[in-house]
């Protein structure tokens, strides 16, 4: 532990093993463990765990396996207790815990000896238990269960028993075990758990030590052990290869960079009229699209379903449905807006599901069993998903539309395309979200006996379809113009966003329960407002202009 | 339609009053989820989407979707897709109009082993048998939207008999009525118990009985509130002593486990000094106590701030080979005891701090008797005594924080019996009890007044006259039986999240003289009587469930829907789908495209339509 230096790193004081900075936890990474549900490598469970507690998808640009075994294998409790990593942003419960408002980290010791801290956890254990079920909307409450469940996670790290990497001998769906559970050892593992156990203590040894020959030597070891002990329960090498795969491509990321640069290269050439610059911009959007459906085949091979079951998978779907419908339209135009327009809004959703691990938890989770479904998961939530990508085409057409209206009013032949595409995108948003609501109740009918239910999310997908229908009968009816098209394509995106977001994060009641979660409202009322804003502005712009 | 069309269709079917329709249904429906997600779905359902308003707006725009598709009549080929589309939205409608009116839409819930012949839906009703068990009557409520008529309701049962319903409650408890006059001592005492500072919620107002052992303690939070009697002067001197102060200063207990092995102290004996403990090679040292612990805010340093044991606390260090724990231990709060292990990982030591009921346990005592004398005694758990003469109706401070004490009522010789009394409504109170107050009159005979509680049949007689009553949810018979066999949930592995959670049912039909067994599970529901499309049969579907505890039998709760409308709903659904396709996607296929878009726009489609 000599060679042990001290290093202040932004934000937090944490100490780090100059000689764990070179260890390589790829062995380490394909043990298997079970969490959540589910058998997955220990890489994802470091990263999974990493990204609960600190919010981050990585720390200081620590491996998320160094922290995690850091924690684990760490010796006293001084090189972790104090380390500043847990997040902690909710401003009430801050003011609650008596905590400076601008300190989002904060270290296990602080909140564990925080006096108010355990009052407060009782309190809400009380109040739920009183209430008997939890209540409708508690923020409050969410949050600090939120922040008992990262002490948790710190806690089960620190004394290993998050660390489930022994299976069952023989029942692939029995709970795994820690090899620090020494009772449980005994029962599961009556000849073999002290080999076991010493197996696993040598990779605490490996990684203190900081030795990274012996460290993948004895990860690989420990690993080979439990296969050849449990070879019916212990994962294939190669489920857990794909897993780890997907881990280290991170094929959204890569896709919103593509879609980004393709997004670059179309607008800055536009005007030289060049079909090299084209085609490769295109190309590059194509490039973008083939990184998302590569990350789908990587999730639906990890999981074994269609990759649309939480608010994460839906808004990549999203940007998926979007940059599809584009290409198809831009090999049929030849416009370059297609592209231009969705690569625009495929690189914000992508970026949001990249950058808010915290309100999109990007984790593979089981489902609840009322999604137990592929046949219904595929057809109803990937058409209406669709519906929703084909609007947000249709909303940034939109915007390049009012932009157009704005900048380059003289512009005519491209406005009069504009719409016109608007127009188509709306077309192919309507189809598919009336098929996708009514396939709802297919399923509804199927799985809970009634076609349709007045649930908040069947209603709001259905206020999204009606308030589109009153755009096109306007527009049919020749009340709407050009102009007034745009604008509606912008604001009934609203809609859409309040049947897909809102209900789930902020109506927060009904039967589709199973999608619900918590955060980024301020940001979205804050960008739906400013949008809205800019709407305005170009409402005005261009009623002056025709006065 | 040959002709002119009507002004009145030409107006419904008009665009105006399409879009005026579509805002307004838009309006209310996102009004509606709002309303759901502040007053909850009950509410909703009731104020807008069953609602008659609602209704006759979905009916206006299944008016103005046929008149407008009439209007254009005869068709053109090109309005194929409109015609189809509208005709798909009438078709749903119509769907779920009579689905809404002759479905059925209900549960069943059964244990393991019950069975059940008919499904119940959400309707109150009371329903009326006569002594052989037959319907004579079924009455359906809504007291939530139309509450019962000062005077009542009346009834006619059919045999010269008439029911008369006098009141509706939703909350009606036994209650307990105290009479003079039971001709032996069985002291009563009405208490009323008022705290200025709690407010109103912690006012407690009841008869205490003393030899009762379930009505002679209540607790209010920390103290508590007991009724004795005294028999002679000397137990009424020993009741109202003071408390000896030997027990009253004990710090309280430390317990340690090391290795398995277990040492008691009392905190009083060992503070400040180490002890070993055992043979274990361990030591312990409480180092200090703090009465009423505080973490000081601005040092971050833990203080006392008082002498009382409000909340005591300890810091103890136990130390042994290569180990050394720090405990901070609260005697009112262990969930909040700390263990830093400061050498070691000090798994192998706990430790724990509790201090005895004498020293906390404030209560006040009120003691009848002997005679009709009334005395009280109150301890405030923290040294400080109060005792005296009590006088009916007179508010005394019992010296415990700011409870005042009043006793309304006493009666030395009680007579006690139990009472249906309506009692305060908490609508989000499952368990309360709903009753419906009732006479039954035969010719000049009537019974007295009954309150038929929620579920609980009951029998009223008026002269030779005989019914049952049953207050509660409606039933729709089945004409089949259907049993529980088992239920099983299955967990994800390794975690208490439900997977897969099934019921294994068998339906016995004797009239066809049929037995079919099946599986419900979600996304699997089983239709009987099952017919190519589930137009006849009822629907089984897996809702909710309770697991028994402790080898108790397994409770499932299946939905239960019958309902005609959903072949044309489902008609409805494709035709519309397939009406926008028409209309958007093969135009070409039905010629000449109208012109929706602008000129310039005409070309870009059509040369779209030609590349396909």
């Amino acid at each position: 532990m000599n060679n042990r230096v001290t290093s202040i790193l932004i934000g937090l004081a944490a100490v780090t093993c100059a000689a764990q900075a070179q260890l390589d936890f790829t062995a380490a990474g394909r043990l298997a463990v079970q969490e959540g549900g589910r058998k997955k490598p220990l890489d994802t469970f470091a990263r999974e765990v990493v990204q609960r507690i600190t919010g981050k998808v990585s720390l200081n640009g620590r491996d998320p396996m160094d922290v995690a075994f850091s924690l684990a294998f760490a010796k006293g409790e001084t090189e972790w207790s104090s380390q500043k990593i847990i997040r902690l942003g909710y401003q009430p419960l801050k003011a609650r815990l008596g905590f400076q408002a601008t300190d989002n980290y904060f270290s296990y010791r602080e909140l564990a000896d925080n006096a108010k801290l355990r009052p407060l956890f009782d309190e809400l254990n009380r109040s739920q238990q009183a209430e008997g079920k939890r209540k409708a909307k508690d923020p409050l409450g969410d949050e600090a269960g939120a922040l008992a469940a990262k002490l948790r996670d710190v806690e089960s790290l620190v004394d290993s028993s998050a660390l489930k990497l022994v299976p069952h001998p023989s029942d692939p769906d029995d709970a795994w075990i820690s090899p620090a559970d020494d009772a449980k050892m005994k029962s599961y593992w009556p000849n073999d758990a002290t080999k076991i156990r010493d197996a696993f203590l040598a990779i605490g040894t490996a990684y203190r030590g900081g030795d990274a020959a012996a460290l993948t030597r004895n990860c690989e070891a420990f690993a080979g052990l439990l296969r050849q002990l449990s070879p019916k329960v212990y994962p294939s090498q190669q489920a857990l290869e794909h897993e780890i795969a997907y881990n280290h491509l991170r094929p959204f990321r890569v896709s919103w960079m593509l879609f980004l640069v393709s997004l670059l290269a179309l607008v800055t050439t536009a005007k030289l009229r060049s079909p090299l610059f084209y085609w490769g911009g295109l190309a590059l959007f194509t490039g973008g699209l083939g990184m998302l459906t590569t990350g789908f085949v990587y999730r639906c091979l990890i999981a074994g379903r269609p990759p649309v079951t939480n608010m994460y998978e839906s808004v990549i779907w999203v940007a998926f449905g979007a940059a599809l419908f584009a290409l198809v339209f831009e090999l049929m135009y030849r416009s370059r807006f297609f592209a231009a327009s969705a690569a625009g809004f495929v690189v914000l959703t992508l970026i949001l599901a990249d950058q808010f691990p915290n309100v999109l938890d990007p984790s593979i989770k089981p489902l609840t069993p009322v999604l137990r479904d592929n046949f219904w998961l595929a057809t109803h939530v990937l058409t209406i998903t669709l519906g929703y990508a084909a609007f947000g085409l249709t909303y940034a057409l939109g915007h390049v539309s009012l932009a157009f209206h704005i900048w380059k009013p003289s512009a005519r032949p491209q406005l009069d395309a504009l719409t016109q595409y608007t127009y188509r995108a709306m077309q192919i948003g309507v189809l598919l979200l009336a098929a996708g609501t009514g396939l709802g109740g297919l399923w509804a009918n199927y799985s809970w006996g009634r076609f349709w239910g007045w649930d908040p999310k069947e209603t709001w997908s259905l206020i999204a379809l009606l308030s589109y229908l009153i755009v096109l009968h306007g527009r049919y009816s020749g009340w709407l113009t050009t102009f007034s098209l745009n604008v509606a394509a912008c604001v009934c995106f609203n809609t859409v966003l309040m049947a897909w977001y809102g209900v789930n994060f902020v109506l927060g009641t009904g039967l589709h329960s199973y999608g619900f979660g918590t955060g980024g409202l301020g940001y979205v009322a804050a960008f739906v407002a400013a949008d809205m804003a800019f709407v305005a502005f170009a409402a005005w712009r261009f009623k002056s202009a025709a006065a | 339609m040959n002709g002119s069309p009507g002004p009145l269709l030409r107006l419904l079917g008009s665009m105006k009053t399409a879009v005026v329709t579509l805002t307004a249904l838009t309006v209310a429906l996102a009004w509606g989820t709002i309303h759901e997600s502040i007053h909850g779905t009950p509410a909703a359902q009731r104020e807008f989407y069953y609602a008659g308003w609602f209704s006759a707006l979905l009916g206006l725009l299944a008016v103005n979707v046929a008149a407008a598709a009439l209007l254009r009549y005869p068709w053109k080929r090109q309005q194929t897709g409109l015609v189809v589309t509208h005709l798909g939205i009438i078709i749903i409608l119509i769907g779920a109009m009579v689905g809404f009116q002759f479905g059925v839409d209900g549960h069943i819930t059964l244990l393991e082993g019950q069975s059940a012949n008919a499904v119940v839906v959400q309707q109150e009703t009371l329903h009326v048998a006569d002594a052989q068990g037959a319907t004579l009557r079924r009455i359906a409520f809504d007291f939530e939207n139309s509450p019962l008529p000062a005077g009542g309701a009346r009834y006619r049962l059919g045999g010269g008999m008439e029911l008369e319903l006098q009141a509706a409650h939703a909350n009606i408890v036994e209650a307990l009525v105290v009479e003079h006059g039971a001709g032996e001592a069985n002291p009563a005492l009405h208490v009323k118990l008022t705290s200025a500072a709690m407010g109103r919620m912690a006012a407690f107002e009841e008869w205490l009985l003393p030899r009762d052992p379930n009505r002679s303690e209540v607790s209010l939070g920390p103290a508590a509130l007991r009724v004795v009697e005294a028999k002679t002067p000397q137990e009424l001197a020993a009741l109202t002593a003071p408390p000896n102060p030997a027990e009253q200063t004990g710090k309280g207990t430390l317990t340690i486990e090391v290795a398995g092995q277990r040492f008691d102290f009392k905190l009083d004996d060992v503070l400040g000094k180490s002890m070993s403990l055992g043979t274990t090679g361990f030591t312990a040292q409480p180092h200090e106590y703090f009465a009423d612990f505080r973490l000081d805010s601005k040092t971050k340093k833990p203080i006392s701030v008082s002498d009382q044991p409000n909340n005591p606390a300890v810091l103890l260090v136990v130390a042994g080979p290569d180990t050394e724990v720090r405990f901070f231990l609260f005697a009112n709060h262990p969930g909040m005891n700390i263990a830093r292990p400061a050498k070691g990982d000090g798994k192998n030591v706990t430790a724990n701090y509790s201090v005895g009921p004498s020293a906390r346990g404030a209560r006040i005592v009120v003691i009848a008797g002997p005679g009709n004398q009334l005395n009280y005694a109150s301890n405030d758990g923290k040294g400080k005594f109060k005792t005296g003469e009590l006088k009916k109706d007179a508010t005394i401070e019992t010296g415990l924080a700011d409870w005042s004490l009043q006793v309304l009522d006493f009666v030395p010789d009680a007579k006690l019996r139990m009472e249906l009394q309506p009692a305060p409504v908490n609508p989000n109170d499952s368990r309360r009890s709903p009753a419906l107050r009732v006479v039954l009159r035969k010719d000049s005979a009537a019974s007295p007044p009954v309150w038929v509680r929620w579920g609980q049949p009951t029998m009223l007689a008026a002269g030779d006259a005989r019914v049952t009553l049953t207050y509660g949810w409606e039933t729709h018979p089945l004409g089949f039986t259907v049993k529980l066999d088992k239920f099983r949930a299955k967990r994800y592995e390794g975690t208490e999240m439900p997977a897969d959670f099934r019921s294994f049912i068998t339906i016995e039909d004797n009239a066809r003289g049929l037995t079919r067994q099946g599986e419900v599970w979600m996304n699997n529901p089983v239709t009987y009587p099952a017919d190519w499309f589930g137009v006849r049969g009822f629907k089984f579907s897996q809702s909710s469930y309770r697991e028994g505890q402790a080898g108790e039998p397994n409770e499932t709760t299946l939905g239960v829907t019958w309902d005609p409308g959903w072949p044309l709903k489902f008609l409805g659904f494709w035709t519309l789908c397939a009406g926008i396709f028409i209309m958007y996607y093969m135009r070409a296929f039905f010629f000449a495209p109208r012109s929706p878009t602008p000129p310039s726009g005409t070309k870009l489609e059509q040369n779209a339509a030609n590349k396909r």
